[in-house]
Protein backbone atom coordinates (compact mmCIF):
# COMPACT_ATOMS: atom_id res chain seq x y z
CA UNK A 1 0.00 0.00 0.00
CA UNK A 2 1.05 3.40 -1.01
CA UNK A 3 -0.83 6.10 1.09
CA UNK A 4 -0.64 9.56 -0.19
CA UNK A 5 0.39 11.60 2.74
CA UNK A 6 -2.58 13.69 4.77
CA UNK A 7 -2.73 17.76 2.53
CA UNK A 8 -5.76 20.15 2.63
CA UNK A 9 -8.09 19.76 -0.64
CA UNK A 10 -9.04 22.91 -2.56
CA UNK A 11 -10.70 22.77 -6.12
CA UNK A 12 -11.03 26.49 -7.31
CA UNK A 13 -13.86 27.28 -9.79
CA UNK A 14 -11.24 29.69 -11.45
CA UNK A 15 -7.67 30.96 -12.69
CA UNK A 16 -8.37 33.82 -10.55
CA UNK A 17 -8.91 31.56 -7.55
CA UNK A 18 -6.44 28.72 -8.03
CA UNK A 19 -3.66 31.86 -8.33
CA UNK A 20 -5.14 33.31 -5.37
CA UNK A 21 -4.75 29.90 -2.79
CA UNK A 22 -1.35 29.14 -4.88
CA UNK A 23 0.34 32.48 -3.92
CA UNK A 24 -1.55 32.41 -0.38
CA UNK A 25 -0.06 29.43 0.31
CA UNK A 26 3.39 28.98 -0.12
CA UNK A 27 3.44 25.13 0.62
CA UNK A 28 0.47 24.89 -1.63
CA UNK A 29 1.13 22.44 -5.28
CA UNK A 30 -1.23 22.66 -8.33
CA UNK A 31 -2.74 19.02 -9.56
CA UNK A 32 -4.06 18.13 -12.94
CA UNK A 33 -4.52 14.93 -14.10
CA UNK A 34 -2.68 13.34 -11.11
CA UNK A 35 -0.12 10.75 -12.86
CA UNK A 36 2.83 12.36 -12.16
CA UNK A 37 2.30 14.70 -8.65
CA UNK A 38 0.66 11.85 -6.54
CA UNK A 39 2.71 9.09 -7.78
CA UNK A 40 5.67 11.49 -6.34
CA UNK A 41 3.73 12.17 -3.30
CA UNK A 42 2.84 8.77 -2.65
CA UNK A 43 6.54 7.83 -2.71
CA UNK A 44 7.31 10.73 -0.14
CA UNK A 45 8.95 13.23 -2.41
CA UNK A 46 6.57 15.91 -2.11
CA UNK A 47 4.31 16.70 0.48
CA UNK A 48 2.14 19.69 0.44
CA UNK A 49 0.07 21.47 2.71
CA UNK A 50 -2.47 21.91 0.28
CA UNK A 51 -2.93 20.44 -2.96
CA UNK A 52 -5.20 22.75 -5.41
CA UNK A 53 -7.24 20.68 -7.88
CA UNK A 54 -7.59 22.67 -11.29
CA UNK A 55 -9.73 20.04 -13.28
CA UNK A 56 -12.73 22.67 -12.53
CA UNK A 57 -10.76 25.50 -13.79
CA UNK A 58 -12.69 26.48 -17.10
CA UNK A 59 -9.84 29.21 -18.44
CA UNK A 60 -7.43 25.75 -18.88
CA UNK A 61 -9.81 23.49 -20.91
CA UNK A 62 -9.89 25.45 -24.34
CA UNK A 63 -9.83 24.22 -27.71
CA UNK A 64 -9.33 26.28 -30.47
CA UNK A 65 -7.73 25.09 -33.86
CA UNK A 66 -8.43 27.66 -36.38
CA UNK A 67 -6.50 28.61 -39.83
CA UNK A 68 -3.80 31.01 -37.70
CA UNK A 69 -3.06 28.43 -35.52
CA UNK A 70 -3.93 26.74 -32.01
CA UNK A 71 -4.67 27.12 -28.18
CA UNK A 72 -4.30 24.41 -26.59
CA UNK A 73 -5.38 24.54 -23.10
CA UNK A 74 -3.11 22.76 -19.93
CA UNK A 75 -5.97 21.23 -18.96
CA UNK A 76 -6.53 19.22 -21.75
CA UNK A 77 -6.45 15.63 -21.55
CA UNK A 78 -3.75 13.75 -23.23
CA UNK A 79 -6.51 11.41 -24.78
CA UNK A 80 -8.17 14.52 -26.36
CA UNK A 81 -4.81 15.95 -27.78
CA UNK A 82 -4.26 12.24 -29.50
CA UNK A 83 -7.80 11.98 -31.04
CA UNK A 84 -8.14 15.35 -32.52
CA UNK A 85 -8.30 15.21 -36.21
CA UNK A 86 -7.40 18.84 -36.90
CA UNK A 87 -4.04 18.15 -35.21
CA UNK A 88 -3.22 14.68 -36.53
CA UNK A 89 -3.41 16.59 -39.79
CA UNK A 90 -1.31 19.50 -39.07
CA UNK A 91 0.52 19.09 -36.01
CA UNK A 92 1.52 14.98 -36.35
CA UNK A 93 4.41 15.50 -33.77
CA UNK A 94 2.11 16.67 -30.69
CA UNK A 95 -0.02 13.76 -31.82
CA UNK A 96 1.75 11.08 -32.23
CA UNK A 97 4.10 12.40 -28.58
CA UNK A 98 0.55 12.38 -26.80
CA UNK A 99 0.10 8.78 -28.03
CA UNK A 100 3.35 7.50 -26.54
CA UNK A 101 2.76 8.93 -23.27
CA UNK A 102 2.77 5.96 -20.76
CA UNK A 103 -0.40 4.15 -21.86
CA UNK A 104 -3.46 4.69 -22.89
CA UNK A 105 -5.38 4.97 -19.60
CA UNK A 106 -3.21 7.21 -18.19
CA UNK A 107 -3.66 9.31 -21.43
CA UNK A 108 -7.13 9.64 -20.60
CA UNK A 109 -6.17 11.14 -17.62
CA UNK A 110 -3.00 12.96 -17.66
CA UNK A 111 -3.15 16.13 -19.09
CA UNK A 112 -1.15 18.31 -21.64
CA UNK A 113 0.19 21.12 -19.11
CA UNK A 114 1.02 18.45 -16.46
CA UNK A 115 3.22 16.71 -19.39
CA UNK A 116 4.64 19.88 -20.00
CA UNK A 117 5.32 21.16 -16.66
CA UNK A 118 6.51 17.14 -15.90
CA UNK A 119 9.06 16.54 -12.78
CA UNK A 120 12.73 15.21 -14.18
CA UNK A 121 12.98 11.75 -13.38
CA UNK A 122 15.93 9.82 -11.85
CA UNK A 123 16.58 6.41 -10.85
CA UNK A 124 17.69 7.81 -7.58
CA UNK A 125 15.17 10.44 -6.97
CA UNK A 126 11.88 8.41 -7.97
CA UNK A 127 12.25 5.64 -5.81
CA UNK A 128 9.86 5.07 -2.61
CA UNK A 129 10.98 6.68 0.82
CA UNK A 130 12.39 3.15 2.38
CA UNK A 131 14.34 2.56 -0.87
CA UNK A 132 15.59 5.97 -0.61
CA UNK A 133 17.13 5.67 2.85
CA UNK A 134 18.55 2.55 2.28
CA UNK A 135 20.94 4.00 -0.86
CA UNK A 136 21.16 7.19 0.79
CA UNK A 137 19.22 10.35 -0.53
CA UNK A 138 20.26 12.62 -3.28
CA UNK A 139 20.59 16.32 -3.83
CA UNK A 140 17.07 16.65 -5.00
CA UNK A 141 15.62 15.09 -2.29
CA UNK A 142 16.86 15.29 1.54
CA UNK A 143 20.54 14.48 0.77
CA UNK A 144 23.66 16.67 -0.52
CA UNK A 145 25.31 14.25 -3.05
CA UNK A 146 23.71 13.41 -6.15
CA UNK A 147 23.74 9.69 -6.75
CA UNK A 148 24.04 9.34 -10.14
CA UNK A 149 26.98 12.17 -10.62
CA UNK A 150 28.86 11.90 -7.23
CA UNK A 151 30.51 15.00 -7.26
CA UNK A 152 28.42 16.85 -9.19
CA UNK A 153 27.06 20.23 -8.18
CA UNK A 154 24.03 20.12 -9.96
CA UNK A 155 21.17 17.76 -10.15
CA UNK A 156 21.10 15.47 -13.20
CA UNK A 157 17.67 14.28 -13.44
CA UNK A 158 15.99 13.76 -16.64
CA UNK A 159 13.08 16.08 -18.06
CA UNK A 160 10.97 13.08 -19.48
CA UNK A 161 8.03 14.66 -21.44
CA UNK A 162 6.88 13.56 -24.48
CA UNK A 163 4.67 16.67 -25.76
CA UNK A 164 7.32 19.08 -24.97
CA UNK A 165 10.18 17.91 -27.52
CA UNK A 166 7.52 18.10 -30.07
CA UNK A 167 5.54 21.25 -28.92
CA UNK A 168 9.08 22.80 -29.33
CA UNK A 169 9.49 21.93 -32.42
CA UNK A 170 6.13 23.15 -33.96
CA UNK A 171 7.37 26.37 -32.48
CA UNK A 172 5.07 26.52 -29.51
CA UNK A 173 4.76 29.43 -27.05
CA UNK A 174 3.75 29.03 -23.60
CA UNK A 175 0.64 31.41 -21.88
CA UNK A 176 1.64 31.76 -17.99
CA UNK A 177 -0.77 33.68 -15.75
CA UNK A 178 0.98 34.80 -12.69
CA UNK A 179 -1.03 36.74 -9.76
CA UNK A 180 -0.54 40.41 -8.99
CA UNK A 181 -2.66 40.81 -5.66
CA UNK A 182 -5.55 41.21 -7.50
CA UNK A 183 -5.84 39.57 -10.60
CA UNK A 184 -4.43 36.91 -13.27
CA UNK A 185 -1.77 38.88 -15.29
CA UNK A 186 -1.16 36.72 -18.89
CA UNK A 187 2.25 36.76 -20.75
CA UNK A 188 3.44 34.62 -23.92
CA UNK A 189 6.77 33.11 -24.13
CA UNK A 190 8.86 30.58 -26.50
CA UNK A 191 8.08 27.55 -24.46
CA UNK A 192 12.03 26.21 -24.93
CA UNK A 193 12.14 29.19 -22.54
CA UNK A 194 10.04 27.43 -19.89
CA UNK A 195 12.84 25.00 -18.74
CA UNK A 196 16.18 25.22 -17.29
CA UNK A 197 18.67 22.70 -17.48
CA UNK A 198 18.93 21.93 -14.12
CA UNK A 199 17.08 18.55 -12.47
CA UNK A 200 15.69 20.72 -9.01
CA UNK A 201 14.67 24.23 -10.78
CA UNK A 202 13.39 22.37 -13.63
CA UNK A 203 11.05 24.85 -14.75
CA UNK A 204 10.71 28.87 -14.75
CA UNK A 205 7.31 29.45 -12.60
CA UNK A 206 6.89 30.63 -9.40
CA UNK A 207 4.54 29.83 -6.95
CA UNK A 208 2.19 32.12 -8.01
CA UNK A 209 2.33 30.86 -11.35
CA UNK A 210 0.16 28.33 -13.84
CA UNK A 211 0.37 27.47 -17.32
CA UNK A 212 -2.56 28.19 -18.98
CA UNK A 213 -2.06 26.97 -22.39
CA UNK A 214 0.20 26.19 -25.44
CA UNK A 215 -0.30 28.43 -28.66
CA UNK A 216 0.75 26.87 -31.91
CA UNK A 217 1.57 28.90 -35.02
CA UNK A 218 -0.33 28.59 -38.20
CA UNK A 219 1.12 24.86 -39.50
CA UNK A 220 1.51 26.18 -43.31
CA UNK A 221 2.43 22.63 -44.72
CA UNK A 222 4.94 21.89 -41.73
CA UNK A 223 5.69 18.08 -41.75
CA UNK A 224 6.50 16.72 -38.53
CA UNK A 225 7.10 13.38 -36.58
CA UNK A 226 8.20 12.29 -32.79
CA UNK A 227 9.95 8.78 -31.96
CA UNK A 228 10.37 7.73 -28.94
CA UNK A 229 12.58 5.11 -27.23
CA UNK A 230 11.59 2.98 -24.36
CA UNK A 231 12.27 -0.77 -22.79
CA UNK A 232 8.55 -1.44 -23.15
CA UNK A 233 6.00 -0.76 -25.68
CA UNK A 234 4.14 1.37 -23.14
CA UNK A 235 4.05 2.63 -19.87
CA UNK A 236 7.75 3.50 -19.31
CA UNK A 237 9.24 6.60 -19.64
CA UNK A 238 11.01 8.30 -22.81
CA UNK A 239 15.18 6.99 -22.39
CA UNK A 240 15.52 8.98 -25.71
CA UNK A 241 12.92 10.75 -28.14
CA UNK A 242 13.15 12.93 -31.39
CA UNK A 243 11.08 15.49 -32.84
CA UNK A 244 11.10 17.03 -35.85
CA UNK A 245 9.43 19.74 -37.71
CA UNK A 246 9.90 21.04 -41.61
CA UNK A 247 8.66 22.35 -44.82
CA UNK A 248 9.55 21.36 -48.28
CA UNK A 249 9.77 24.20 -50.52
CA UNK A 250 11.05 24.32 -54.32
CA UNK A 251 12.76 20.70 -53.13
CA UNK A 252 14.72 22.44 -50.29
CA UNK A 253 13.90 21.67 -46.63
CA UNK A 254 12.94 25.54 -44.68
CA UNK A 255 11.81 26.09 -40.93
CA UNK A 256 13.74 22.82 -39.91
CA UNK A 257 13.29 22.20 -35.93
CA UNK A 258 14.91 19.42 -34.48
CA UNK A 259 14.21 18.80 -30.46
CA UNK A 260 15.33 15.84 -28.53
CA UNK A 261 13.95 14.64 -24.88
CA UNK A 262 14.90 12.66 -22.13
CA UNK A 263 18.59 13.62 -22.43
CA UNK A 264 19.05 16.19 -20.35
CA UNK A 265 17.00 18.24 -17.56
CA UNK A 266 15.47 20.39 -20.21
CA UNK A 267 14.62 19.76 -23.80
CA UNK A 268 17.94 20.12 -26.19
CA UNK A 269 17.24 21.90 -29.64
CA UNK A 270 19.99 20.54 -31.99
CA UNK A 271 20.87 23.88 -33.37
CA UNK A 272 23.77 22.79 -35.09
CA UNK A 273 21.66 19.98 -37.58
CA UNK A 274 19.37 22.37 -38.11
CA UNK A 275 21.49 25.28 -39.19
CA UNK A 276 23.36 22.55 -41.80
CA UNK A 277 19.85 21.26 -43.02
CA UNK A 278 18.24 24.63 -43.05
CA UNK A 279 17.72 25.63 -47.17
CA UNK A 280 19.48 22.64 -48.45
CA UNK A 281 17.99 20.05 -50.49
CA UNK A 282 17.94 16.91 -48.63
CA UNK A 283 20.18 13.85 -49.71
CA UNK A 284 21.12 10.55 -48.04
CA UNK A 285 24.47 11.81 -47.24
CA UNK A 286 23.29 15.03 -45.32
CA UNK A 287 20.49 13.82 -43.76
CA UNK A 288 22.95 11.35 -42.25
CA UNK A 289 25.81 14.22 -41.46
CA UNK A 290 22.91 16.01 -39.56
CA UNK A 291 21.73 13.36 -37.12
CA UNK A 292 25.38 13.02 -36.13
CA UNK A 293 25.13 16.14 -35.03
CA UNK A 294 22.12 16.24 -32.90
CA UNK A 295 23.93 14.94 -29.43
CA UNK A 296 26.60 17.64 -29.84
CA UNK A 297 24.55 19.81 -27.22
CA UNK A 298 24.08 17.13 -24.70
CA UNK A 299 25.80 14.79 -22.23
CA UNK A 300 23.72 12.73 -19.98
CA UNK A 301 24.26 10.60 -17.05
CA UNK A 302 23.74 7.01 -15.97
CA UNK A 303 20.44 7.97 -14.25
CA UNK A 304 18.29 5.93 -16.73
CA UNK A 305 17.76 2.22 -17.79
CA UNK A 306 20.71 2.35 -20.54
CA UNK A 307 24.22 3.92 -20.84
CA UNK A 308 24.06 7.55 -21.94
CA UNK A 309 25.84 6.65 -25.37
CA UNK A 310 23.28 4.30 -26.33
CA UNK A 311 20.70 6.80 -25.55
CA UNK A 312 22.35 9.55 -27.62
CA UNK A 313 23.09 6.82 -30.31
CA UNK A 314 19.53 5.89 -30.54
CA UNK A 315 18.21 9.50 -30.53
CA UNK A 316 20.43 10.03 -33.81
CA UNK A 317 19.07 6.74 -35.43
CA UNK A 318 15.38 8.18 -34.78
CA UNK A 319 16.73 11.63 -36.05
CA UNK A 320 17.61 10.17 -39.52
CA UNK A 321 14.26 7.95 -39.72
CA UNK A 322 12.21 11.08 -39.01
CA UNK A 323 14.33 13.37 -41.49
CA UNK A 324 14.10 10.68 -44.36
CA UNK A 325 10.69 10.36 -43.67
CA UNK A 326 9.65 14.25 -43.90
CA UNK A 327 12.09 15.57 -46.37
CA UNK A 328 10.43 14.59 -49.16
CA UNK B 1 -13.97 14.53 4.96
CA UNK B 2 -15.65 15.60 1.42
CA UNK B 3 -19.27 14.19 0.68
CA UNK B 4 -19.67 12.78 -2.75
CA UNK B 5 -22.50 11.80 -4.86
CA UNK B 6 -21.11 9.36 -7.68
CA UNK B 7 -22.57 6.24 -9.08
CA UNK B 8 -21.46 3.40 -8.90
CA UNK B 9 -22.36 0.49 -10.82
CA UNK B 10 -26.01 2.19 -11.53
CA UNK B 11 -26.50 2.84 -7.94
CA UNK B 12 -26.42 6.17 -6.73
CA UNK B 13 -24.63 6.70 -3.46
CA UNK B 14 -23.63 9.52 -1.24
CA UNK B 15 -20.14 8.50 0.74
CA UNK B 16 -17.74 10.46 2.96
CA UNK B 17 -14.00 10.28 2.14
CA UNK B 18 -11.12 12.38 3.01
CA UNK B 19 -9.16 14.64 1.15
CA UNK B 20 -5.97 12.75 0.89
CA UNK B 21 -8.33 9.61 -0.20
CA UNK B 22 -8.08 7.68 -3.69
CA UNK B 23 -10.95 5.88 -5.72
CA UNK B 24 -9.24 2.81 -4.85
CA UNK B 25 -9.56 3.47 -1.00
CA UNK B 26 -12.80 4.29 -1.34
CA UNK B 27 -14.04 1.59 -3.54
CA UNK B 28 -12.46 -1.33 -1.87
CA UNK B 29 -12.41 -0.13 2.11
CA UNK B 30 -15.81 2.61 2.57
CA UNK B 31 -17.63 0.76 -0.35
CA UNK B 32 -16.76 -3.53 0.10
CA UNK B 33 -16.09 -3.58 -3.68
CA UNK B 34 -12.53 -5.48 -3.47
CA UNK B 35 -13.00 -6.75 -7.03
CA UNK B 36 -10.93 -3.76 -8.10
CA UNK B 37 -7.58 -4.99 -7.26
CA UNK B 38 -4.31 -2.87 -5.38
CA UNK B 39 -1.40 -3.67 -7.32
CA UNK B 40 1.58 -1.48 -7.53
CA UNK B 41 -0.28 1.54 -6.30
CA UNK B 42 1.74 3.69 -8.15
CA UNK B 43 -0.09 4.07 -11.68
CA UNK B 44 2.09 1.34 -13.38
CA UNK B 45 0.15 -1.72 -13.55
CA UNK B 46 -3.22 -1.25 -14.23
CA UNK B 47 -4.86 -3.64 -12.02
CA UNK B 48 -6.82 -1.10 -10.15
CA UNK B 49 -8.54 -0.15 -13.75
CA UNK B 50 -12.02 1.32 -13.48
CA UNK B 51 -14.31 2.91 -15.82
CA UNK B 52 -15.16 6.78 -15.24
CA UNK B 53 -18.19 7.85 -17.47
CA UNK B 54 -17.44 5.24 -19.51
CA UNK B 55 -13.61 5.31 -19.95
CA UNK B 56 -10.67 3.59 -18.26
CA UNK B 57 -8.95 5.24 -15.70
CA UNK B 58 -6.58 4.33 -12.70
CA UNK B 59 -8.59 4.38 -9.24
CA UNK B 60 -5.33 4.38 -7.70
CA UNK B 61 -4.25 8.00 -9.07
CA UNK B 62 -8.13 9.86 -8.98
CA UNK B 63 -9.21 11.12 -5.80
CA UNK B 64 -11.94 9.94 -4.30
CA UNK B 65 -13.08 13.71 -4.40
CA UNK B 66 -13.00 13.79 -8.31
CA UNK B 67 -15.46 11.38 -8.75
CA UNK B 68 -18.12 13.75 -7.71
CA UNK B 69 -21.07 13.00 -10.36
CA UNK B 70 -19.53 10.70 -12.46
CA UNK B 71 -20.77 7.05 -13.64
CA UNK B 72 -18.18 4.73 -12.19
CA UNK B 73 -18.26 0.94 -13.26
CA UNK B 74 -16.60 -1.54 -11.50
CA UNK B 75 -15.83 -5.08 -12.20
CA UNK B 76 -18.86 -5.80 -10.16
CA UNK B 77 -21.31 -3.77 -12.13
CA UNK B 78 -20.15 -6.31 -15.28
CA UNK B 79 -22.04 -9.73 -14.89
CA UNK B 80 -26.13 -9.77 -14.31
CA UNK B 81 -25.87 -12.69 -11.12
CA UNK B 82 -24.60 -15.67 -13.15
CA UNK B 83 -25.25 -14.15 -16.30
CA UNK B 84 -22.08 -12.96 -17.33
CA UNK B 85 -20.62 -10.23 -19.47
CA UNK B 86 -19.48 -10.91 -22.73
CA UNK B 87 -16.06 -10.25 -22.39
CA UNK B 88 -16.04 -11.99 -18.88
CA UNK B 89 -17.19 -14.97 -20.81
CA UNK B 90 -14.70 -14.67 -23.39
CA UNK B 91 -12.21 -14.50 -20.71
CA UNK B 92 -13.37 -17.64 -19.21
CA UNK B 93 -13.82 -19.84 -22.60
CA UNK B 94 -10.41 -18.72 -23.93
CA UNK B 95 -8.55 -19.58 -20.57
CA UNK B 96 -7.65 -15.54 -20.29
CA UNK B 97 -6.91 -15.93 -16.50
CA UNK B 98 -4.37 -17.27 -14.69
CA UNK B 99 -3.88 -16.02 -11.23
CA UNK B 100 -6.73 -13.21 -11.73
CA UNK B 101 -5.50 -10.33 -10.16
CA UNK B 102 -4.63 -8.43 -13.65
CA UNK B 103 -8.04 -9.59 -14.95
CA UNK B 104 -10.81 -7.13 -13.36
CA UNK B 105 -8.87 -4.19 -15.36
CA UNK B 106 -8.19 -6.23 -18.55
CA UNK B 107 -11.60 -6.90 -18.91
CA UNK B 108 -13.24 -3.55 -18.29
CA UNK B 109 -10.21 -1.92 -20.46
CA UNK B 110 -11.36 -4.31 -23.26
CA UNK B 111 -14.97 -3.67 -22.78
CA UNK B 112 -14.89 -0.09 -23.16
CA UNK B 113 -12.66 -0.52 -25.81
CA UNK B 114 -15.71 -2.34 -27.37
CA UNK B 115 -17.41 -0.11 -26.59
CA UNK B 116 -15.87 2.36 -28.59
CA UNK B 117 -14.93 0.45 -31.35
CA UNK B 118 -16.71 -3.28 -31.78
CA UNK B 119 -14.19 -4.58 -34.49
CA UNK B 120 -10.78 -3.55 -33.37
CA UNK B 121 -8.09 -5.82 -34.76
CA UNK B 122 -4.89 -7.64 -33.14
CA UNK B 123 -3.12 -4.33 -32.74
CA UNK B 124 -5.46 -2.34 -31.56
CA UNK B 125 -6.56 -4.63 -29.04
CA UNK B 126 -2.92 -5.19 -27.79
CA UNK B 127 -2.51 -1.21 -27.91
CA UNK B 128 -5.52 -0.35 -25.50
CA UNK B 129 -4.54 -3.11 -23.00
CA UNK B 130 -1.09 -1.79 -22.79
CA UNK B 131 -1.21 -0.36 -19.54
CA UNK B 132 -2.28 -3.67 -17.86
CA UNK B 133 0.25 -5.43 -16.74
CA UNK B 134 -0.12 -9.20 -16.68
CA UNK B 135 2.76 -10.86 -14.62
CA UNK B 136 1.95 -14.55 -15.72
CA UNK B 137 2.05 -13.09 -18.56
CA UNK B 138 -0.64 -14.56 -20.18
CA UNK B 139 -1.01 -11.99 -22.88
CA UNK B 140 -1.99 -14.32 -26.07
CA UNK B 141 -5.41 -15.60 -24.63
CA UNK B 142 -6.37 -12.34 -23.22
CA UNK B 143 -5.88 -10.70 -26.71
CA UNK B 144 -7.87 -14.06 -28.12
CA UNK B 145 -10.37 -13.64 -25.46
CA UNK B 146 -10.79 -10.18 -26.58
CA UNK B 147 -11.15 -11.04 -30.17
CA UNK B 148 -14.07 -13.59 -29.73
CA UNK B 149 -15.74 -11.02 -27.57
CA UNK B 150 -15.36 -8.64 -30.39
CA UNK B 151 -17.73 -11.65 -32.50
CA UNK B 152 -20.80 -11.26 -30.18
CA UNK B 153 -20.43 -7.48 -29.57
CA UNK B 154 -22.40 -5.57 -28.63
CA UNK B 155 -25.21 -7.91 -28.47
CA UNK B 156 -25.72 -7.75 -25.08
CA UNK B 157 -25.11 -11.63 -23.97
CA UNK B 158 -23.04 -15.14 -25.44
CA UNK B 159 -26.08 -16.55 -25.32
CA UNK B 160 -28.61 -14.00 -27.66
CA UNK B 161 -25.51 -14.92 -30.62
CA UNK B 162 -25.68 -18.46 -30.88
Amino acid sequence: MMPLPKFHLERPQSLAAALRLLAESPDALPLAGGTDLLVSMKQGLYAPGTVVDLKKVPELGSLEIGAGGAFLGAALKLAAVRDEPALKERYAALSEAAAAVASPNIQNMGTLGGNVCLDTRCWYFNQSEFWRHSKGYCLKKDGDICQAAPGAKRCFAVFSSDTAPALIALGARAQVASWDGESAQLREFPLEELYREDGISRIALGQDELLVGLRLPESRGVKSGYLKYRKRGAIDYPLASVAVALRMADGVMKDVRIVLGALASAPVIAFEAMELLEGAQPSPELLTRAAELVGKRTCPVKNQAGTPAHRKSIARVYCQRLLTGLAK
Amino acid sequence: MIIVKMTVNGNPIEVGVGDEETLLETLRQRLGLTGTKQGCDLGDCGSCTVLIDGKPALSCLTLAADAEGREITTIEGLAHGEDLHPVQRAFHEAGAVQCGFCTPGMVLTAKALLDANPNPDRDTIKGALAGNLCRCTGYVKIVDAVENAAKVYPRARVEEAR
